[in-house]
């Protein structure tokens, strides 16, 4: 099995522990990168690597504060890429966190569930 | 509402250009340490005396916070003001606060000591207020002054100037360089003060002007959430990720792919309203496309719009620069206008470009 991915959070970028050994994949915190490329590029690597030969149960959680346009664009990229993992057959879920009153958080995971093609739950904090 | 581009041309020979006007508090010091020091930084003349900066900029900032209680019968003429420029090699550090009026003659009268006392003397006045209760219970004229001039090495500018019965601003400036050359008395004040005084009589409540990489931006940030967190009245959410958008939008679309120079303002409009401006210089084909997607944008309404989005979003065409309008798009779809945007022709195919943002005050 592939070893975990693990970045720590920055400034302007989140914490990401994708742990392999458990097959939980956390993004916690802000997203706010200038150059989203730059911190997504790896990212997207190391899961293309590991939808070749995934768990047969991922779970991706993701509690984000804040994420700008240009990440928007790469988390959707990052969270469909789990749409590979469930057509080829494993169980693969994004939970979306949000607190209650975070209406701008909780309608951008709406939006992502609309979008995507991937068991999808939304869950408050 | 004011006129971004005039603010740009007064700062024109600016490098880096902060001013906060209003109610400040220990919070945002932070930020605005980490927004200087990496411009400063950024300065090899500068660099070494950094932490020098660092310290006067704190001294200045917090003398402000420290004098900030006053409450003026007049409630616009409240609040303090902080600025920190440098042009060329000079960096000038300034504030204005309100004080009592029974302070200025204590306050005139150190000043003028601490400007003509010899340098090695100072630490011993220093030791001295520092054993002695009575004379810094008093705090505003004592140590922080002290260290001030202690650290300058240069003669602090002020002056005084009575707005009411009871009260008076207190103008405060020093100019710092690399080398050693002394200023005149005064010397500082005689630049920052009109700018400052037109600031403060202003609906201006934060400009910035200088580079918008990511080491500048994301202090002014954290300054204006902090400042958010305290005001607690507009939804801070949409607020901030626009800002994010906005700023970051100026790095992207930059005539100068190095420096990536802009401006940056925050204005109280009428009723409830907070304009946040950005401005910088880009070229004719940025100034078509920018014109294009915009006025495409405003001609949506909000189910065009994220429907825009979404398409965009599926897209998936990914450029290095990032935005590719969803930027855009998302500024359009929290505003609670159609976007104002403005370019001023500077001559030779370059361009200013003025983006107007409104955003709503949480009633």
């Amino acid at each position: 099995m592939l070893d975990s991915l693990k970045m720590e959070a920055t400034e302007d970028t989140p914490f990401v522990d994708f742990d392999t050994t458990t097959g939980i994949f956390q993004v916690t915190g802000r997203a706010l990168p200038e150059n989203a490329h730059e911190f997504f590029k790896p990212i997207e690597d190391w899961v293309a690597e590991y939808a070749e030969n995934p768990l047969d149960n991922t779970v991706v959680e993701m509690r984000i504060d804040y994420f700008n346009s240009a990440a928007t664009r790469y988390i959707f990229n990052l969270l469909m890429s789990f749409e590979d993992i469930v057509e080829a057959g494993k169980d693969a879920k994004i939970v979306w966190y949000y607190k209650e009153e975070d209406d701008m958080i909780e309608a951008k995971g709406e939006e992502f569930e609309s979008m995507l093609d991937v068991p999808f739950e939304m869950k408050t904090l | 509402m004011e006129n971004l581009y005039d603010y740009y041309k007064e700062l024109e020979n600016d490098r880096l250009s902060f001013i906060f006007n209003g109610d400040v508090s220990d919070d945002i010091t932070d930020g605005i340490i980490r927004l200087t020091e990496f411009n400063v930084n950024n300065f090899e003349a500068l660099a070494k005396m950094n932490r020098r900066i660092s310290f006067i900029m704190v001294e200045c900032f917090q003398n402000v916070v420290r004098h900030g209680k006053k409450e003026s019968l007049d409630a616009e003429k409240s609040g303090g003001l902080f600025s920190a420029r440098r042009m060329g090699d000079a960096n000038y550090v300034s504030s204005i606060n309100l004080i009592e009026m029974s302070e200025v003659e204590l306050l005139r009268e150190k000043l003028n000591q601490l400007n003509t006392i010899e340098k090695d003397k100072l630490k011993a006045l220093y030791l001295e207020v520092l054993n002695n209760e009575e004379l810094s219970a008093k705090g505003g004229a004592g140590l922080g002054l002290i260290q001030l001039a202690r650290k300058a090495g240069q003669p602090i500018s002020f002056d005084f100037e009575n707005i009411d019965e009871q009260l008076s601003n207190f103008y405060l400036s020093l100019k710092l360089t690399g080398n050693e050359d002394q200023t005149q008395p005064g010397e500082a004040l005689r630049f920052t003060k009109s700018f400052d005084q037109r600031i403060k009589s202003s609906d201006v409540l934060m400009v910035y002007k200088g580079d918008f990489g990511k080491d500048s931006i994301m202090p002014i940030i954290g300054i204006i959430e902090e400042k958010m967190k305290a005001e607690n009245e507009i939804d801070p959410k949409a607020f901030f990720l626009i800002l994010v958008e906005l700023l970051q939008n100026v790095s992207r679309h930059n005539i100068n792919n190095e420096m990536k120079d802009g401006i940056f303002m925050i204005t109280d409009g009428e009723e409830g309203h907070y304009w946040t401006s950005v401005g910088n210089e880009v070229d004719e084909t940025a100034k078509n496309l920018l014109s294009e997607r915009i006025d495409q944008l405003n001609g949506m309404d909000s189910m065009e719009l994220k429907k825009a989005y979404k398409m965009t979003l599926r897209e998936g065409s990914f450029s290095d620069k990032g935005g590719a309008g969803l930027g855009l798009i998302e500024i359009a779809r929290k505003s609670s206008e159609k976007l104002n945007y403005s370019f001023d022709d500077m001559g030779n195919g370059r361009y200013f470009f003025t983006f107007n943002v409104k955003f709503k005050v949480n009633a």
